[in-house]
């Protein structure tokens, strides 16, 4: 009952933010959204041991913003969810998921397509790997830079701020998408202070974190250094890990558990501390990038975005990685929206990153166009919200609950079946529930609404 | 003699052009490189365990890695690191280099 009164609560908060916002804003002419790869929902405004935040930027953008607090990626992996940002769809109806075969077609409407039908000037700086421009996400971009593979904020905000100097110079109206891998595996970004989060410790996975497909090798509190993680070309020459190498080294695992080297409770200290150091890395440049845009003088004729395009599995399910499946570690993602003039609140409802493409074409003032995503200035109460992975899996998640249906179980159903199959099934706090509870059925029509 | 007094005149002023505009060429670079003190002051509380403001040895290198000794960054060269080579550090390091490298 008390997390009822909770929700409605936030959602009457959020209603009346919006409505602020609808009587309130000034229209904002440009955008400048952020993408935080591999970012989870829970770090932003986490503290430290000490109690010394681990996101102070994001902090201060969040008091000023709508802090969507229940927002879920479509997917699970860069590449697809990055697709889904940009039009609006689920990313398997934009292609194949399989690198070799994903292209997003150069005429996809993207919303840097949509804006620049509106005058707009469309520009990203994106940190290379799975964001590539020949994975045709630069659709619709005037101008597409990608830095070097799997780089961090350190490279793209400087050459983001170059471009920003020359937005902010010009007479158009501009959405500028900014992106780093700073808290992608292997999670060295923060540089030269990559022990920040677990000073002074000395063993042996401080060299072997250098390789970057060390933390690709850990099955929960064992190092298996000889396992060979399977990787797939993107057509192109590039390989990326393949994310059949998750049940590869589950497999390995069991087969050669002698391969197995214990992990000490410093070592795991010092994994996952590397990961809030590289999160403190992220909020620097995110800094960075928020203080210049006030410098320039946009910070009131710009709306800011930022977000993640998905979590990160931090062993909670055995793995560093995000693609294995979709629990909330891997697809419950930040979404901060900053309008210039419009009170900041919390909004405790789902909500889709596919929306996020929507609601900038409501602010901007350009047509609504039929798609996944809602804008996120409209009630959203009734949200049930949809994501998929490569692997096969399927879930949604809405003010019921989650329904989370692993590749297994989706193989074997038709979504156009009445009862659910035998699944993974948990509420928010992640317990089970029974198989008799009314929410089970009111989540499988959800889930079949939402996809077909 | 005015000859020479005028070509030193102009040497003079050539080096005193060439001084200002080294001055401005290291003043626009050690602008562009620091990171604002208000974004670095929360990355130098974390890791500055006596609070004093600055990074000693003993605190750089709890933190760091032996590949990237304090003194890369201690540019007034007086042991310990401040808010403004903090800054410098972290603009200008790119953290891609530490992968693959061995200790």
């Amino acid at each position: 009952m008390k997390k009822n009164r909770r929700r409605v609560s936030g959602l009457l908060v959020g209603l009346l933010g919006l409505l602020a916002c609808a009587c309130q804003a000034a229209p904002p002419t440009s955008f400048l959204v952020v993408s935080m790869d591999t970012f989870r929902a829970d770090r932003v405004g986490a503290v430290d041991a000490r109690g010394l935040p681990l996101t102070p930027s994001l902090d201060r953008l969040a008091q000023q913003s709508l802090v969507f607090t229940r927002a879920y990626a479509q997917a699970n992996e860069t590449l697809y969810s990055h697709a889904s940002l940009f039009t609006g769809r689920y990313p398997s109806e934009l292609g194949a998921l399989s690198y070799e075969r994903f292209r997003l077609p150069p005429d996809a409407a993207t919303i840097a397509a949509r804006l620049a039908w509106d005058g707009y000037r469309s520009e990203a700086v994106v940190a290379g790997g799975h964001m590539s421009a020949h994975f045709g996400l630069q659709a619709g971009f005037h101008r597409y830079q990608a830095m070097q593979d799997f780089s961090s904020f350190q490279q793209t905000v400087p050459a983001a701020l170059e471009r920003l100097e020359l937005l902010a110079a010009g007479d158009d109206p501009f959405l500028l998408f900014v992106h780093g891998y700073d808290t992608h595996s292997p999670y060295l970004k923060a540089g030269p202070l990559h022990r920040l989060d677990a000073a002074g410790y000395q063993g042996p996975m401080l060299v072997h974190a250098q390789n970057p497909l060390t933390y690709e090798r850990i099955l929960y509190d064992r190092f298996y250094p000889d396992f060979v993680p399977t990787q797939v070309s993107d057509g192109r020459g590039n390989q990326f890990l393949s994310h059949e190498s998750f049940d590869e080294l589950e497999a390995h695992a069991r087969e050669r558990p002698e391969d197995g080297i214990p992990l000490s409770e410093a070592d795991l200290d010092f994994l996952l501390g590397s990961y809030d150091a590289a999160v403190r890395h992220a909020d620097l440049f995110v800094g960075l990038l928020l203080d210049n845009l006030e410098e320039l003088g946009l910070h009131e004729s710009t709306v800011v975005i930022v977000l993640a395009d998905h979590g990160e599995d931090l062993l909670e399910h055995g793995h560093f990685n995000h693609r294995l499946s979709l629990h909330d570690e891997n697809v419950h993602v930040p979404l901060l929206l900053r309008i210039p003039g419009v009170q900041p609140a919390r909004i405790d409802v789902p909500v889709a990153l596919a929306d996020v493409g929507e609601t900038i074409a409501a602010l901007a003032g350009a047509r609504a166009r039929p798609g996944r995503g809602r804008s996120l200035l409209e009630p959203q109460a009734d949200r049930a919200v949809y994501s998929e992975s490569m692997r096969g899996d399927v879930s949604v998640r809405s003010a019921v609950g989650r329904l989370i249906l692993p590749r297994d179980a989706t193989q074997e159903l038709s979504l156009q079946s009445e009862a659910p199959p035998r699944a993974w099934l948990g509420d928010d706090e992640g317990g089970e529930l029974s198989w008799q509870d009314e929410r089970r059925a009111e989540l499988w029509r959800s889930l079949c609404e939402t996809r077909l | 003699m005015r000859d020479a007094a005028l070509r030193i005149s102009w040497g003079t002023s050539a080096a005193l052009a060439a001084g200002l505009a080294c001055c401005a060429l290291w003043w626009a670079f050690s602008r562009r490189e620091a990171l604002p003190a208000k974004l670095v002051a929360p990355i130098m509380a974390a890791a500055d365990q006596d609070g004093d403001g600055r990074l000693s040895p003993q605190e750089y290198e709890v933190v760091a890695p032996p590949a990237t000794p304090l003194v890369y960054y201690d540019w007034d060269g007086n042991g310990a690191l401040d808010l403004r080579e903090l800054g410098v550090m972290l603009r200008a390091t790119d953290p891609t280099w530490l992968v693959r490298l061995p200790y």
